[in-house]
């Protein structure tokens, strides 16, 4: 299905690459510029450009510019998500995290935990959290106050996120006991999760790249910032990995996915290593 | 339920185990010569002819990546070096030994070896790719680490049951549990049936050693201390043995730290890509324990 891209010159290709690099630190390598090509001809077709040139300057117009770069993001960003990701990660969540996490802070007065999934895409990872969260304290989650903030720079996927009804096939992983729990069947092949989980996660634009927008996320227990590193070049993963950094709280947790490391990046993580998983504790 | 006197009860159980056959004893007596030869040890192992057979089957295995296939065990030694097939032998003899009696109720065997062989193979990996020198014999120091096990097993099997038991339910350390349950651990009683078989130094204190590293003696530390690394990575790869699922902070093991104050180098590698990549040898390590499994059955044996 290669004939549904645009071809771009080597030109093109460079200015719409450090165009979108600027402005969201996704870095198009020349291996993924076929992925690129792909989904750019959307664009150019529904703003009538008639190259990518034409196209940067009409981002660049800031009248126009700021809807259309949104939609930008929402076309060139992968959002491939769903329940239970990585059997792996999700037990040492599980298995350790969650319940030590309970465990420090299960005190009158406080039982409070935050948890940040980063490039939370549709939601899936948000929602899990909460499941894992809700499993682990039972009954005595009503006395508990759980932020889950799910953040994601493409407002789309934000939207699902908040509308919280997914297809069978993003809950592949999910025991039926659970999905009987935690879900509405609202129709044949549409679940809807139960508003318990929907009050503990807030969704939340947020731009990695961009400091500001990530303030609202500091002194958080736990971070997921899970299969979106692939996407920063080695200079913009290195900010973010510090953000990170900064805003977990002392003896907080960030996950990144499976095949991902911090390595190269100086930072005063401790790399715990799960069974098959592995994370960065401050 | 402490049990009294078991050092003295499991030495009766060690004492119905077969003895370590003498061509083994031969073997390592060679070994120790500085010119021993070729033709010398291959007539050893030639002697016995099962043995013979299983070490040329491992030997012309995946693992160790021949360019054509071997059929006399003096090609096999000088190819792959006497104390790879001298370690060979080794397995063949003690997985022989530790073989349970038919219809004996035992732990999960399949698992154990596999533990063990990932350990073997992950110590001979990591010591290749951050070129850390070794004389020993790690991939069979990381096969006989944990026959304490076997041991304990085979005195009682219930209380063993129980120990593994509540690593899972209580997500705790097979060593916590064992001197919990039994006050004792397999680290130690390993140590006791190597003792027992006269095997090198090395051996015993990578058994009696590996999770008190310094108690270790300062020639065979950095060995012992590769083999509990490798282990801890072993666990962390899924070839575990136990419910024992807590994370681990392997830059900040004594293990980590012995071999990186000889090799500082250590430090700067990327240890976590190190156990991604690991990945690559999963097919190794079940081979491996396929054949160990196989090889050193009666013929009657069957899945
Ligand atoms: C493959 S999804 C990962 C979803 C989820 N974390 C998981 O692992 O299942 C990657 C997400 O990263 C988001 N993303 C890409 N660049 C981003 C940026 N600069 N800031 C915030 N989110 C970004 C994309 O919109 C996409 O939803």
């Amino acid at each position: 299905m290669q004939a549904a891209g645009q071809k771009l010159t080597d030109a093109e290709f460079n200015a719409l690459r450090d165009y979108i690099y600027n402005k969201s630190g996704i870095f198009f390598t020349e291996r993924n510029r076929f992925q690129l090509e792909t989904k750019i001809k959307e664009r150019l077709d529904k703003t009538g450009c008639r190259d990518a040139f034409e196209y940067v300057k009409h981002l660049e117009d800031y009248k126009a510019g700021a809807a259309e770069l949104d939609e930008l993001f929402n076309t060139v960003t992968v959002n491939e998500t769903s329940f239970f990701r990585d059997k792996s990660f999700i037990s040492a969540l599980e298995k350790n995290v969650i319940p030590e996490l309970v465990q420090k802070y299960d005190m009158p007065g406080f039982k409070q935990i935050r948890v940040w999934s980063a490039a939370s895409s549709s939601g899936e990872e948000a929602y899990t959290i909460a499941i894992l969260l809700s499993e682990c304290l039972k009954d005595a989650i009503s006395r508990w106050r759980i932020r889950i903030h799910a953040t994601d720079i493409d407002d789309n996927v934000l939207k699902r996120c908040k509308d919280g009804k997914y297809k069978s096939s993003a809950l592949r992983n999910v025991s039926p006991s659970l999905i009987e729990k935690y879900f509405d069947r609202s129709d044949a092949d549409t679940f809807s999760v139960k508003n318990n989980l929907k009050e503990m996660v807030v969704p939340a634009k947020c731009n990695l790249i961009n400091p500001a927008s990530c303030s609202a996320f500091s002194g958080v227990d736990l971070i997921l910032i899970r299969n979106v590193l692939i996407y920063f070049d080695a200079e913009s993963k290195k900010k973010v990995l510090k953000m990170c950094y900064e805003n977990l709280r002392n003896g907080g947790y960030m996950f990144l996915g499976h095949s991902e490391t911090i390595f190269g990046v100086t930072t005063g993580f401790k790399m715990v290593s799960f069974v098959n998983a592995t994370a960065y504790r401050k | 339920m402490l049990i009294t006197n078991f050092k003295e009860k499991v030495y009766n159980c060690i004492e119905f185990l077969p003895p370590i056959p003498d061509i083994m004893k031969e073997l390592n007596e060679l070994l120790q010569k500085k010119d021993c030869d070729l033709r010398d040890i291959s007539g050893v192992i030639e002697k016995d002819p099962s043995l013979s057979l299983n070490v040329l089957k491992i030997a012309n295995s995946a693992f160790y990546g021949l360019p054509y296939e071997v059929s006399s065990m003096e090609r096999a030694v000088a190819l792959i070096g006497l104390q790879e097939v001298a370690s060979l032998c080794m397995v063949c003899n003690i997985t022989d030994i530790l073989k349970p009696e038919p219809g004996v109720m035992t732990m999960d065997i399949k698992s154990f070896w596999e533990h063990s062989v990932a350990t073997g193979v992950i110590a001979k990996i990591f010591c290749k790719e951050f070129n850390i020198r070794t004389q020993e014999n790690l991939y069979l120091a990381g096969l006989i680490h944990d026959v304490g096990k076997i041991i304990i097993d085979r005195f009682s099997h219930i209380a063993y049951d129980g120990i593994i038991k509540a690593t899972h339910d209580e997500n705790i350390a097979l060593i916590e549990a064992e001197k919990r349950i039994i006050g004792e651990s397999h680290d130690r009683v390993g140590g006791w049936l190597i003792e027992k078989w006269e095997l090198p130094k090395v051996f015993f204190e990578v058994a009696a050693h590996h999770h008190s590293l310094m108690d270790a003696s300062d020639g065979n530390r950095r060995a012992v201390a590769i083999i509990s690394l490798s282990n801890h990575i072993a666990r962390i790869k899924g070839f575990g043995f136990g419910g024992d699922m807590r994370g681990i902070i392997l830059q900040e093991t004594d293990a980590f730290r012995i071999i990186n104050a000889e090799y500082p180098h250590l430090r700067d590698q990327d240890i976590a890509r190190f156990v991604m990549d690991l990945d690559r040898a999963d097919n190794e390590i079940a081979g491996l324990e396929r054949m160990m499994n196989a090889g050193s059955r009666p013929k009657t044996y069957r899945r």
